[in-house]
């Protein structure tokens, strides 16, 4: 039936999205506390498909949402999300100068690289973002972390979001297994 | 516009509002292609939620579409008026509007495709790359001479670079001679030295930014640094400029420190070189984005044209559904009406020709209804009527039965039956014919129908008329028809209305009359002759039967002896002849009959020439009965006298006299054991001069017959099952008159 792809599109969409984490990875989470707050360090390698290069190096910027959350480590019907902190950062290229743009966009940071490993591990790098003020969290009480890669398909052209939702090559989030972590002040 | 108005307007669009949904997610459509057709990105947050939206709307539409023709399937199921007519026009809606719209849709999907493809050609392409690479290269030449220029300032400044390094580096600056250059000394271990600008451009830098690792570890380990490197700027964007990092060596070899040049290009080099760069980005990001901008166009198209004909179709249903409703319900309302239901009235607002139409039914309706209700009066009032005649005919005491013109039997009477002996009720509606093939001796009465309406002219209007004998079963009846034709009410030959009476007494009564009449003159004219004959004879025979020889005498003797005998026969049959012709007056009295039965019994004694055995079973509850005493008894007399002559040949003769009772009638009965009477006889036994007895006057039963009558008694004769004959005699027990 030629309308099946809308049937399997909304089935996609439903799916959960850990389905789709095959080209981003991330490293353990660091949590420490910094002054009057929960801090995170950690590395991501995110995700870059051949398609996705490709497209990157025809001048379309690739933008990921990178999120981590705090939760009670009891779970009810669902886990119940203390805080949460999102870093959005962007990936162009300028052909001109061979050399891709960095921005993070969340703190306003912009790097430029020639190379694009190194340029993804650079936006990847989760360096002391804060989470939560310790004044919210319990004193040697358990919590879980959690870590949330998403590709912002609204950041895409218009013409390439359809795709990107059919499209395989276009599945690179990711949603790390929560880590536990008990506070101790 | 008034309350009323909306209400109305809201009640008209009532059926239609998934319609304007539909018309609501198409414009949604719309936007969601045209912004699609786009590469701008002022859309970028609503594309998800139109699309999701736009699906959720086709699966709803086809839900409902499902819905809607499982209803007409279930309508056809159930064969609701005007489900098939719905279909059709559903089916005839959905090619008219499918076909082109399908049509339209590949010529769209045809004509945008061709259209994308025509943006993209395969020389402004090469152009384009060309000059990206020719703006790279003429960096790479411009980085190549700062690289060379930097280095020959290097080797003739080492000295003054390690001793004095901010004059020198300033002295260097002045000698590049380049006013968009910065020059900073960098200690190996990458802290800054010296720096020194001519006219410092970029204004965000005063202080000059850290050597980046890879460049410190690359130029440490000998190898000089030249690029073009972009600086981000606070506004985001970023500042390129040509990087030169060379090592500064001792008189050893030694790398001492590290020179940094930074050449900032020209606004106009910079501005044409970003051009280029811009227009080929953008030229490939199209490229890029040709094939999914055409699935893209594709699936949106196929999404507006489902919806739409999702739409169409949904619409259609709804409007033929509206459309065939007064349909459906004209012809519910026929069905109805063919029912017999005339209540059927039909709502209607419209005011169209459908309207018209239903404000007609309603009025064809009403007018059946009146029709039908005045039809049914009439109805009633000719069962009325007809069971008036009905009961009128059975009040009548004469035969009554009409035919049609096929002489099937229409109707009968109560006194048509009892007069033919048969029940004509189950008869009704069978020919003539076939009434006396069932029933054989009404053929004369039959015969005598066929030969009226042989006789009868359609338009006659005389009666025919005819006597006719019918023997019955009991006796043989005198029938007297008036037949006449009936009125042709539709043009036809009419039937035929017999009109039929039992004369059987009235001819009986004539033809008493002319035997008493015959009688009486028979008495008197044969009676009074008879005893001068006899005496006449008497004294022949006392004055001449001793005068004459004894032959003679003998001969005399005998001739008087049978004159005198002769007479006195003749003088009985004189003397019944006139008891007949008696009409003696009769004096009615109550009579316990089996008291009266029992005397007249003692009158006949067994003796020798009496043999016949008389029995009695009598009813002991029998009530008296009004009789004439003198009359009943010579009934009697007759009746025993006419037993004892059938019964004088056998061994054993026999007679039973009984008697019962009923609430009407008494029941009197004889039963012999004699040979019986002939069945033909019975016709005409009670008729004068009837007899097959050699010795009999024929008036013994006649006179019976008219004490019966005189006494409201009837009487009937039968065969006496072995042997013998019956007759059984009813006496009312309550006379008239």
């Amino acid at each position: 039936m030629r309308w099946s792809w809308l049937v399997i599109t909304l089935s996609l969409l439903s799916y959960h999205s850990s389905l789709w984490a095959e080209a981003t990875r991330a490293t353990l989470l660091q949590p420490s506390i910094q002054g009057q707050h929960l801090v995170v360090d950690g590395q991501i390698s995110l995700g870059m498909t051949p398609t996705m290069e490709k497209a990157l190096l025809h001048g379309i910027a690739i933008e990921y949402t990178i999120q981590v959350k705090i939760m009670d480590s009891a779970q009810w019907l669902w886990r119940n999300t203390l805080a949460s902190r999102k870093m959005r950062v962007r990936l162009s290229y300028d052909p001109l100068k061979q050399t891709y743009l960095l921005s993070n966009l969340t703190l306003s940071r912009l790097n430029t690289d020639r190379d694009l490993p190194r340029a993804l591990t650079t936006l990847g790098a989760i360096q002391s973002l804060p989470i939560i003020s310790i004044q919210a969290l319990e004193a040697n009480k358990a919590y879980l972390l959690q870590l949330e890669v998403q590709l912002e398909r609204e950041s895409l052209p218009n013409a390439l979001r359809l795709s990107s939702l059919i499209d395989s090559e276009w599945r690179i989030n990711l949603t790390g297994e929560p880590q536990s972590w008990v506070f101790q002040p | 516009m008034g309350i009323s108005t909306m209400m109305r307007l809201h009640d008209k669009l009532k059926p239609y509002r998934f319609v304007l949904l539909i018309a609501v997610l198409l414009v949604f459509s719309l936007i969601l292609l045209s912004q699609s057709l786009q590469t701008a990105q002022d859309f970028t947050n609503t594309y998800g939620a139109l699309l999701l939206v736009n699906l959720l709307g086709a699966f709803i539409l086809l839900a409902w579409l499902a819905v809607n023709l499982w209803q007409l399937k279930q309508d056809i199921v159930k064969q609701t008026p005007g489900a098939k007519l719905q279909i059709r026009l559903v089916a005839v809606l959905a090619l008219l509007i499918g076909i082109p719209m399908l049509v339209a849709f590949f010529f769209a999907r045809h004509v945008i495709h061709q259209s994308v493809e025509n943006w993209f050609d395969t020389q402004t392409e090469e152009v384009l790359q060309d000059a990206l690479t020719l703006s790279r290269s003429l960096l790479d030449l411009k980085t190549r001479d700062s690289l060379n220029r930097l280095e020959g300032l290097i080797q003739l400044n080492k000295e003054g670079l390690i001793t004095q390094p901010t004059f020198t580096l300033t002295t260097l600056a002045e000698m590049l001679g380049d006013r968009n250059s910065d020059l900073t000394l960098f200690a190996s271990a990458g802290q800054v030295i010296a720096t020194a600008s001519i006219d410092a451009i970029n204004t965000n830098n005063l202080l000059p930014q850290p050597l980046p690792d890879n460049i410190l570890q690359q130029v440490r380990q000998g190898t000089p640094y030249a690029a073009l490197d972009a600086d981000p700027l606070s506004d985001g964007t970023v500042s390129s400029f040509i990087r030169i990092v060379l090592p500064v060596r001792d008189t050893n070899q030694r790398i001492t420190s590290l020179l940094q040049a930074q050449f900032h290009l020209p606004d106009e080099l910079r501005q044409l070189t970003d051009r280029v760069s811009k227009a080929n980005a953008q030229y490939q990001t199209l490229a890029f984005l040709r094939e999914p901008l055409k699935t893209s166009v594709t699936i949106n198209l196929s999404l507006v044209v489902l919806l739409t004909l999702l739409g169409a179709v949904l619409a259609g249903i709804q409007a033929t559904r509206n459309f065939i409703r007064p349909v459906s319900e004209l012809t519910q309302g026929a069905r109805s009406i063919a029912k017999g239901d005339y209540s059927q009235r039909l709502e209607t607002d419209r005011h169209d020709e459908l309207g018209d139409l239903m404000h007609t039914f309603n009025d064809m309706a009403e007018q059946i209804q009146k029709s039908r209700d005045e039809l049914r009066r009439s109805q009633l009032t000719a069962e009325g009527q007809k069971r008036y005649l009905q009961i009128l005919l059975n009040q009548i005491t004469a035969g009554v039965l009409t035919c049609d013109p096929k002489l099937r039997l229409r109707t009968a009477n109560n006194a048509a039956s009892r007069l033919l002996g048969t029940s004509l009720d189950n008869q009704l509606g069978h020919t003539l014919t076939e009434l006396v093939e069932k029933h054989s001796p009404l053929s004369p009465f039959i015969e005598a129908i066929e030969a009226a309406a042989q006789d009868l002219s359609p338009q006659s209007e005389k009666a025919w008329e005819n006597q006719i004998s019918f023997d019955a079963a009991d006796s043989r009846h005198i029938l007297m028809l008036r037949i006449n034709r009936l009125p042709d009410l539709l043009h036809t030959s009419g039937g035929l209305l017999v009109v039929f009476d039992d004369i059987t007494a009235i001819v009986q009564s004539q033809r008493y009359a002319a035997w008493q009449d015959i009688a009486r003159r028979l008495a008197h004219e044969i009676k009074n002759p008879l005893t001068p004959i006899q005496l006449a004879a008497d004294r022949m025979r006392y004055r001449l039967l001793d005068h004459l020889n004894e032959e003679d005498a003998r001969i005399l003797d005998r001739a008087t002896h049978t004159i005198i005998q002769q007479v006195d026969s003749m003088k009985r049959l004189v003397q019944d002849f006139s008891d007949f012709a008696k009409s003696p007056k009769v004096v009615m009295q109550q009579i316990d009959l089996n008291n009266f039965i029992q005397d007249m019994v003692i009158m006949y004694p067994l003796t020798d020439k009496q043999r016949m055995k008389i029995k009695q079973a009598l009813d002991a509850q029998c009530p008296h009965i009004i009789a004439d005493l003198g009359r009943l008894r010579q009934m009697f007399h007759n009746l025993i006298k006419n037993a004892i002559e059938a019964t004088e040949k056998e061994a054993n003769p026999r007679l039973l006299i009984s008697t019962q009772c009923d609430k009407d009638n008494l029941q009197l009965c004889f039963i012999d054991n004699g040979p019986g009477i002939p069945e033909d006889l019975r016709l005409w036994i009670f008729e004068p001069y009837s007899t097959n007895k050699p010795k009999g006057t024929g008036l013994g039963m006649a006179i019976v017959k008219r004490i019966l009558d005189e006494h409201q008694a009837s009487i009937n004769i039968s065969s006496n099952d072995p042997q013998g004959a019956k007759i059984v005699i009813l006496f009312p027990l309550n006379p008239q008159g």
